[in-house]
């Protein structure tokens, strides 16, 4: 037991020190390393022009082996016995998450995904040095792994060494400029450091690549309330009111504005509705944190392990132990919507429209306000020329969305198979 | 034209090298420091030689109480009317499952000078054993020696200060028990403007031994939170004049609003010359209680933006500063909260509105990560702007297991007013003070060693506490103020004053209890920069009236009495 929780830890010196070290340091240490490194460079390029040259790349030197699983490790959270108090549950499900990972890792030595994946789970876990090890133990793997840069950039984040987090997320977004998250992660760093204008650009470019998202538009507005521009934080407030569900941020937002706008009855009538939503936001927390528990936060992980785990097989082309690892995700957690969407993705691809049918139905029922997912069902029912169901399911995505063009371009053709 | 270098071969390269090294150093130098601005501020720790033993105990026995973490606030004031300010330290109590032999107590210290302090408790008769939390000390009795109100767990005390060196507990003629509740910051104001300072008792939450609940993380027990038990009213007591309160929470409209109360601070924000209320909540809208001049009150924090965050959010808002970071003439506040949340600093706009000016001014830097307790703004190198003091730390002493993105013993912070609208941190370069790491909770700020600027007192939980002696040296100018009032109150608590010094225009008040559940600064301070003359002192009274006087010297203390056009003492 002891020799598997080892070999989930990264001994400093196994890889380059963690990103905390003052710069100060660092640089003096650079210092002494300038000659010693010249040293190293021209050995290593007289044995690049030898006849060997370069030698192969050397796999990672964590674990590879499968876990020696303990009884306990074994137990899976569905199966669980009922007799296990929470600690004992919590602790099997843990097991199970390192189990997943150690069991990807020895299916797939030479790939960063699992030593990735290895470092979310220890930050999950409140293990921030720990995960920071592996990612860049991952970044050593695979140099432009942009998602290790993203994640290192948010522990900076979250210890206030903004510049930092800008250097990271800079290299993150060099490798992949569309990365969900990076420009508003890119944003918050520009107003940690206090600097709005600067924050502005990274929150755009977010809402090109995806427009419909509410705390995008909210951050935009509360830059613009402290930039004094007032109309243009209404512009974007408002924006995100429209977009459901209802968020009381957006309405607090909305009436601070207001107010500084002058617009008092107005503004008074938004702080009304923000008072409102908070109170059910309030009720409905209490509700979950009365039902909060270790084993709670546990499934999470180990739902979030079963879900990263199916991407990487599926990336590998293994796609049946990609649907099963996020079957284990959905059935996990019953409200889950990622691996759903992943699996209903793979479904359609592999011509299964019933299966991929069925998820998006599951998806419509827990997010009832996703026109995407209403959109999906039609268009898997126009596949299996069940019109009428088609038409109702993409009616209802206008409904939502009325403004966009692609539900009624894919109502009309609906139509026209009639 | 160049003269030919002479330097050839491997002489060459050394002092190529050499060079490279000192500009690397030099850039690093300037990278590795929190910004370019130069600190002005030097505080030294001076805990081990001060004389003070008092180690402080939150009671508990692993049981994990609620109200455990909240232990304590502390008082610099000067008791013996000596001309020194001495301390006053609260303390936890045993809990049930605790074992102590002899509960230790509040603590009481003399100030001997050159900050060196006796312990002078049971001869003052003030060592309280009940359970700690909130302290405000006010001479609410206008015999010209400052009292003190403990707001504990359990009976709160109000000592009479006897004008001999000792005090008499007098809660149960004054009607100042309060019942048993959990208490937090307190505070004495005028609230009606009648000349007698009347007492706001906020209270933490409703807790009962029966309703004990532990939360667990990782394995691990871990204290409840505030929303594990229902929210508790704050209580007013309007004085009698005859030494005796009465409450009058409903009538005053206080009753109405249950909170989770921590600092609590008293001060006019809308300069329209009466004492509002502000109480940070835990996990909970701040209040922000705004009095209509006859003591009765009604909540504005909502609708005046200093509730909540910027987003709306409800911080774990724990202690509270007030002060006028950037000279314009309206008292702002700065709001410490827990981990993951930055301190928020609240910009006055005057106009009856505040703005989160948080990520704008640098005021967060160094707080998101750790658990935040007692801050004030104080003016530490004299430059005529008011800089920023945060006291840190976890109260789960294994956070590490589970979260070590934070700690239980952490540095303070100390953010520089740049005198642009801008905080600068300098926690690393401001002397060997902020290098002590402990879980801090109340603090105080006081000018210890009466040397012209202001030192720093820190109650460490389940430790003892750091002294941190101001030694910043730069030739700025100051001034110190003790009001004295004759037809108000005789600290002259509530009054606002008002220096120029040439275009240098500052305005303060004097507040009985602040920040975490803490007392200080009875006499205001000033920085004055390079201004060596002040042109004019102006006091606004509670009650309306208004003192002016001319042609001030700086660097001296100077006592003004209420009705007086002249400083009625002073020392250098």
């Amino acid at each position: 037991m002891k020799k598997e929780k080892d070999s989930r830890r990264l001994k400093q010196s196994e890889v380059g020190s963690s990103r905390k070290p003052a710069r100060i340091r660092a640089m003096r240490l650079l210092l002494i390393l300038l000659p010693v490194c010249a040293v190293l460079v021209a050995l290593l390029a007289a044995r690049c022009f030898s006849p060997q040259g370069t030698p192969p790349p050397q796999p990672p030197a964590v674990s590879r082996n499968p876990p020696k699983a303990s009884p306990r490790a074994k137990k899976t959270a569905a199966n669980a016995d009922a007799a296990f108090s929470t600690r004992a549950l919590a602790q099997a499900l843990e097991e199970d998450a390192f189990a997943v990972i150690e069991r990807l890792m020895t299916d797939f030595p030479r790939s960063p995904a699992p030593v990735a994946l290895m470092g979310t789970i220890h930050a999950k876990l409140g293990n921030v040095e720990e995960a920071v090890r592996w990612w860049n133990r991952c970044l050593e793997m695979q140099p432009r792994h942009a998602t290790a840069y993203y994640e290192i950039a948010g522990i900076s984040l979250n210890k206030g060494e903004y510049e930092e987090a800008l250097d990271l997320l800079r290299k993150a977004l060099k490798i992949n400029p569309r990365m969900p998250g990076i420009h508003h992660r890119m944003a918050l760093a520009w107003m940690g450091l206090g600097n709005m204008r600067e924050a502005l650009a990274p929150l755009e470019n977010e809402i090109k690549i995806a427009p419909r998202q509410k705390h995008v538009h909210g951050l935009l507005g509360e830059i613009y309330l402290q930039l004094g521009e007032f109309a243009k934080a209404r512009k974007h407030f408002e924006t995100a009111i429209r977009i459901p569900p209802d968020n009381p941020q957006t309405y607090y937002g909305l009436a601070t504005t207001l107010t500084r706008l002058g617009q008092k009855e107005k503004a008074e009538e938004y702080m009304e509705k923000f008072r409102v939503l908070k109170a059910r936001n309030r009720a409905a927390a209490a509700a979950l944190k009365r039902n909060r528990d270790d084993v709670a936060s546990m499934r999470q992980l180990v739902l979030l392990t079963y879900k990263d785990a199916g991407s990487v097989y599926h990336r590998q082309g293994q796609v049946n132990e990609a649907l099963n690892c996020w079957q284990k995700a959905a059935d996990l957690y019953p409200k889950e919507t990622g691996c759903r969407v992943m699996m209903a993705s793979v479904y359609a691809q592999n011509r299964r429209y019933p299966e991929s049918l069925r998820m998006y139905e599951q998806l419509v029922a827990i997010d009832p306000w996703n026109p995407v997912y209403h959109m999906r069902v039609g268009a898997l029912n126009a596949q299996m020329n069940r019109i009428a169901d088609a038409l109702a399911a993409v009616q209802r995505a206008i409904d939502l969305e009325p403004d966009d063009v692609t539900y009624r371009k894919l109502y009309q053709e609906i139509r026209s198979m009639k | 034209m160049k003269e030919p270098s002479n330097c050839t071969g491997s002489h060459a390269w050394r002092t190529n090298l050499t060079l490279c090294a000192v500009v690397l150093i030099l850039a690093c130098l300037c990278t590795g420091s929190n910004s370019g601005e130069p600190c002005t501020i030097h505080l030294r720790d001076v805990s081990r030689s001060c004389g003070i033993k008092f180690n402080h105990t939150h009671g508990g026995s692993g049981r994990l109480y609620v109200f455990e973490p909240m232990t304590a606030g502390l008082a610099s004031f000067d008791y013996d009317n000596d001309g020194d300010i001495d301390l006053y330290f609260l303390n936890g109590a045993p809990l049930p499952g605790t074992k102590m032999s002899e509960p230790q107590g509040n603590a009481l210290y003399r100030n001997e000078g050159n900050c060196t302090f006796t312990d002078v408790t049971d001869k003052a008769g003030v060592g309280d054993q009940g359970y700690g939390l909130g302290v405000a000390v006010a001479d609410y009795d206008n015999d010209g020696d400052q009292d003190i109100y403990l707001n504990n767990y359990g009976p709160n005390r109000l000592y009479r200060n006897n004008g001999n060196g000792t005090f008499s507990d007098v809660t149960a003629r004054a009607g100042l028990t309060n019942g048993n509740r959990v208490g937090a910051g307190t505070n004495f104001l005028d609230m009606d403007g009648d000349g007698d300072l009347d007492l706001f008792v906020a209270n933490y939450l409703q807790f009962s031994f029966d309703a004990h609940k532990v939360r667990k993380k990782a394995g691990h027990n871990i204290y409840p939170g505030p929303r594990d038990y229902p929210p508790a009213r704050n209580n007013l007591y309007r004085n009698n004049n005859d030494g005796t309160f009465s409450e009058v929470s409903t009538g005053a409209r206080i009753s109405g609003y249950p909170g989770t109360a921590m600092g609590t601070v008293c001060a006019d924000y809308d300069n329209d010359g009466d004492t509002d209320v502000y109480v940070a909540n835990d996990d909970e809208a701040n209040f922000l209680f705004r009095n209509d001049g006859s003591g009765t009150f009604v909540d504005a924090g909502l609708e005046s933006g200093v509730a909540h965050d910027l987003s709306g959010g409800e911080q774990s808002s724990m202690g509270v500063a007030c002060g006028d970071y950037d000279n314009d003439g309206w008292l702002d506040f700065y709001v410490t909260g827990y981990q993951q949340e930055l301190a928020l600093l609240y910009k006055n706009l005057g106009d009856g509105f505040f703005e989160d000016t948080t990520r704008v001014s640098g005021a967060g830097s160094g707080t998101f990560q750790h658990v935040n307790w007692g801050t004030e703004f104080v003016d530490f190198d004299n430059d005529g702007d008011k800089d920023l003091f945060v006291a840190c730390g976890h109260f789960e002493k294994d956070i590490r297991k589970f979260d070590d993105s934070t700690s239980y013993q952490v540095r303070n912070v100390l953010l520089m007013n740049t005198g642009a609208g801008k905080f600068v941190n300098v926690s690393s370069r401001c002397g060997d003070g902020l290098a002590v790491a402990s879980s801090s909770r109340g603090t105080a700020f006081d000018d210890l060693d009466n040397d012209g600027d202001i030192d720093i007192v820190v109650l460490n939980w389940q430790q003892t506490p750091t002294v941190l002696r101001n030694d910043s040296t730069n030739k700025n100018h100051w001034i110190q103020i003790r009001l004295s009032g004759t037809k108000t109150n005789r600290d002259g608590i509530g009054a606002r004053v008002k220096v120029v010094a040439g275009d240098l225009i500052q305005i303060d008040e004097v507040h009985s209890g602040r920040g975490y559940q803490s007392h200080y600064g009875t006499r205001l301070h000033f920085g004055l920069g390079k201004h060596d003359r002040i042109d004019r002192i102006e006091i606004s009274w509670i009650g309306g009236g208004k003192d002016v006087l001319e042609n001030i010297r700086t660097d001296q203390l100077v006592i003004i009495m209420e009705g007086s056009s002249e400083p009625a003492g002073g020392s250098q």
